[in-house]
């Protein structure tokens, strides 16, 4: 015997302990662990990294476009799909290089000491110690000391060393002073001011000795001998041994790298955490390079073949470069405006630590280029961006161009390319496959459509649509959503009414409606048509001419046609209309050509709909009318939370993160690219709620976290930690109805960006 | 409770704010859902709270068990989607833990109840109540089904 409660703890027959779960209940409810407060209620959850979270959103874009899979691949997603695009993880280690020209002391300069070398044996083994000895007469410490070429960020400097007769060992940075060693202790000693310092036992007298700092410019590093902790008073004679000094990026001391170079080493490249999922939102962009195909330059070699970041073998290597200085390599030439701004961008690869430059210049008429960019390899494919110019009057083309920088001294002689784009504009957005053209890939368009509810009951013809100089086989064929479900209906003699239809469907005179459907033609040679017949009203009634893939305004006034390619030949057709009667039939007519009235043409059809206002995202039916609630499912008209991760990568065509909207500009809430700084802008019956702004300009594709919260007469809005002023006054927009993720109120000004996480709450943050 | 969208926003504290999201409700906090757990085929919905205000609290450390919080103001209660798996049709075990602020209060309070969303709002297939004058009520109603 069992029983079921709303407290676990149950248990059934002799003790074993019962997991209500077993019973696969309907409802099971623990009240430690089913109350969910208005904070742990968000009632939208878009999370790329879950991505069932995703099939809430409708995604419209025509043809294919690519995205970076979780492997670093480039791969192709199919239209009408959310890209979810895995870009690079968080740097865990940066790029090292050693930065000591000479480790072995060659060079450095001396201040009241003076140094012998191969004096003892130093933790490698060898005889190759450094003895630095204070000098006689001296009693204000002396080191050996170099200066630094320029550099920022985050470093360690670090030494072996031994004690003779002195018992400590300085370290020193002029902007941030001194950090004392105890070599007979083997402890840290004071240290200077925002430093941080270690020890470690190296063996037989060893320690290696480091401090990690911030550097904000080229300074000296320079090792002092020492007797006292803190003071640079010492007897004038007497000295320590000291061995491998580093200067590397970051915080740890790596192991050490011995450098007689007289220029920085690379030590290894950057380490990175996993790749992070992120919805990519972009607008058109055209790829004005016509294939992959690399040339070379002078007496520089080009091979294809190559594997290339897409898993094919369509990369190209250069070799020979360091043959000649100068341009190596180049791409096609695309051909280009005058006067207009392009961007170009190149996927190269080479051996880890060696540079090449990469720019792009016209062809044709007077000389205009990008800057040069200096890439240091890493061994993996990487993406050069950010080679922009405006062309002159008289250019006609543009070329990228793999160069061996004099002035920059490039290392690399063999390097591997691919994947070379131009395009309009300032940003490299995702790569465009080119093969023997241009290509354009199309906006990306999504949302969380308004509700709406078909009102065709069977959305796939079977038998209950009748037939007229038809004939019909269901699931005849494999429909735009992949299964085997399309339905093949054939024009049989030469009736111009050979049709297939739904009939009896209601509508509200006066009320505006869309009609769609997915058509895949056979054999049709003229038109197939789509149409809606009010009884005892206007024959609404549209046509896709098969010859040129195109739709036209067959009969009566439709407004708002259009025609969709949704991929393996299908299209989606449909128009609006405004009802002139209660009363319609769905119609499909295969062949409304009279000149083809007697052949056997076919057409397969699936995913009719009818529906009030305009067109949405086909909503299947199977025996009656069904609805999509999914934006009322969440939405708040009254109040609510948003919060965003995303990236920017400029902002210049009013680039949103979001905007829930009537799909108009009257009322709508949104927010701008966080390259931007307005925040929270909020528009009711046209005219302006609240239009937040004063907040921090976010680098490009840097993430950031934004937050905004809303209702009325409280709106608020924040960024990264910091908060714009609250506006208190204002109404709530009306009649919302529709989410647009990384665009605006209509679809248009899309975010150029990625997205990592969209949560709304229905309520203002003063209730969460 | 209020959110502060800062404290959302701030690298320093972002991560911890949105785990917090994970959790369950606080002391005392409003609670506008109650979480199915159930995972199988046969899952339902969330029961969900529709008035807005004065809404049940959590009161998640009572004895080390969680209780919902029912002020007892009318409509401050929390129910479920109805489904036809909730039809009663045979026998039934109704197993409610509860504790009352007061075990004589003075009107009925109801424990739970099953009602009828086909017929009149309020009609039920059966109620559990403790009546006031100290007293349980358990009704079946024979002419409901949900």
């Amino acid at each position: 015997m069992s029983q079921l409660g709303l407290g676990l703890g149950l248990t059934r027959g002799g003790g074993v302990p019962f997991n209500p779960l077993s019973l696969d209940p309907y409802l099971l409810f623990d009240t430690r662990s089913s109350m969910i407060g208005t904070f742990e209620n968000p009632t939208l959850d878009l999370d790329p990294s879950d991505p069932d979270t995703l099939d809430v959103i409708t995604a419209t874009r025509s043809g294919v476009a690519t995205y970076t899979d979780a492997d670093g691949l480039i791969q192709s997603a199919s239209a009408d799909t959310v890209r979810v695009d895995y870009t690079q993880g968080e740097e865990l280690t940066p790029t090292k290089f050693q930065r000591i020209e000479n480790t072995d002391f060659s060079n450095w300069l001396h201040a009241r000491t003076s140094d012998t070398a191969n004096a003892a044996i130093s933790p490698d083994g060898e005889n190759n110690a450094t003895y630095l000895e204070q000098n006689s007469g001296q009693t204000n410490a002396g080191s050996i000391y170099r200066f630094d070429s320029s550099i920022t960020g985050v470093f360690t400097f670090s030494v072996y060393a031994k004690k003779k007769e002195k018992d400590f060992v300085v370290l020193y940075d002029t902007n941030t002073g001194r950090t004392y060693f105890n070599l007979d202790t083997g402890t840290v000693g004071t240290i200077a001011a925002g430093n941080t310092a270690n020890i470690e036992d190296a063996g037989n007298g060893w320690f290696r000795c480091s401090v990690t700092f911030t550097a904000s410019s080229g300074t000296v590093k320079a090792i002092y001998v020492g007797d006292t902790d803190n003071s640079s008073v010492v007897t004038d004679s007497g000295g320590i041994y000291i061995y491998g000094p580093q200067l590397e990026e970051g915080t740890t001391a790596s192991d050490f790298v011995s450098n007689t170079t007289g220029s920085p080493k690379f030590i290894t490249g950057a380490t990175y955490g996993p790749r992070v999922p992120m919805i990519l939102v972009e607008p058109s962009a055209t790829n004005l390079i016509p294939s992959t195909v690399f040339f070379s330059q002078g007496t520089a070699s080009v091979v294809s073949g190559i594997d290339a970041p897409d898993g094919s073998n369509n990369a190209y290597r250069v070799s020979g470069i360091q043959l000649a200085a100068g341009d190596r390599a180049a791409s096609q030439t695309a051909s280009i405006s005058p006067s207009t701004e392009y961007t170009g961008s190149l996927y190269v690869r080479g051996t880890a630590g060696e540079t090449i430059s990469v720019y792009a210049k016209r062809q044709g008429g007077t000389y205009v280029g990008s800057q040069f960019v200096q890439v240091l390899l890493t061994g993996e494919w990487q993406r050069v961006k950010d080679l922009t110019l405006t062309t002159l009057a008289d250019n006609t083309g543009v070329k990228i161009f793999v160069t061996n920088n004099n002035s920059t001294s490039d290392t690399a002689d063999v390097i591997d390319v691919w994947g070379a784009q131009i395009e309009t504009g300032s940003v490299a957005t995702s790569y465009i496959p080119t093969s023997g053209s241009t290509v354009t890939r199309q906006a990306d368009d999504l949302q969380i459509e308004r509700d709406s509810t078909n009102l065709v009951e069977y959305s796939t013809p079977d038998t209950n649509w009748p037939l007229n100089g038809v004939t019909r086989i269901e699931d005849f064929a494999i429909s735009p959503d992949g299964s085997q479900t399309a339905t093949k209906i054939t024009k049989v003699g030469n009736d111009g009414n050979d049709r297939t239809k739904f009939n009896d469907i209601a509508l509200v005179n006066g009320t505006e409606y869309s009609a769609s459907v997915y058509l895949k033609n056979i054999d049709v040679q003229g038109q197939t048509t789509l149409g809606v017949r009010v009884t005892g009203g206007t024959l609404f009634r549209i046509q896709i001419n098969w010859s040129a893939n195109t739709v036209f305004n067959n009969n009566g006034t439709t407004s708002d046609r259009f025609v969709q390619e949704v991929g393996n030949g299908w299209y989606r057709i449909g128009f609006s209309f405004i009802a002139d009667g209660t009363n319609s039939d769905f119609e499909v007519d295969v062949e409304r050509n009279s000149s083809y009235g007697t052949d056997t043409s076919s057409v397969l059809v699936w995913g009719a709909q009818l529906e009030a206002g305009d067109a949405t995202s086909l909503i299947p039916t199977s025996g009656a009318a069904a609805s999509r609630t999914t934006f009322s499912d969440f939405y708040n008209q009254s109040e609510g939370t948003i919060y965003t991760e995303s990236t920017g990568r400029g902002y210049f065509d009013f680039n949103t993160t979001f905007a829930f909207s009537d799909n108009s500009a009257s009322n709508r809430i949104y927010a701008r690219s966080t390259s931007n700084s307005g925040g929270l802008a909020v528009f009711s019956g046209g005219s302006t709620s609240a239009s937040m702004g004063g907040l921090t300009v976010v680098a490009n594709n840097v993430l950031s976290r934004s937050a905004h919260s809303f209702k009325a007469n409280n709106f608020l809005s924040s960024r990264d930690g910091i908060s714009a002023t609250p506006d208190t006054s204002g109404n709530m927009p009306v009649g919302i109805d529709r989410l647009y993720i990384g665009a605006a109120q209509t679809g248009g000004n899309q975010l150029n960006g990625h997205i990592k996480r969209v949560i709304y709450w229905p309520y203002h943050s003063d209730s969460l | 409770m209020a959110l502060n969208l800062s404290t959302l926003t701030s690298p320093a504290t972002s991560g911890d704010v949105l785990a917090e999201a994970l959790t369950t409700a606080d002391f005392l906090e409003s609670c506008p859902v109650l979480r199915n757990l159930a995972r199988g085929s046969n899952k339902g919905g969330d029961a969900e709270q529709d008035v807005a205000l004065n809404q049940p609290k959590a009161l998640p450390l009572i004895d080390g068990d969680g209780y919902l919080y029912c002020s007892g103001i009318n409509g401050n209660n929390a129910n479920t989607p109805d489904d036809s798996s909730l039809d009663i049709t045979g026998d039934l075990v109704i197993d409610v833990d509860v504790t009352m602020k007061s075990w004589t209060p003075t009107s009925n309070s109801s424990f739970c109840g099953n009602t009828n969303q086909m017929v009149t709002n309020g009609v039920l297939d059966f109620y559990c109540d403790l009546i006031k004058g100290f007293s349980c009520s358990l009704v079946m109603m024979e002419q409901a089904q949900g």
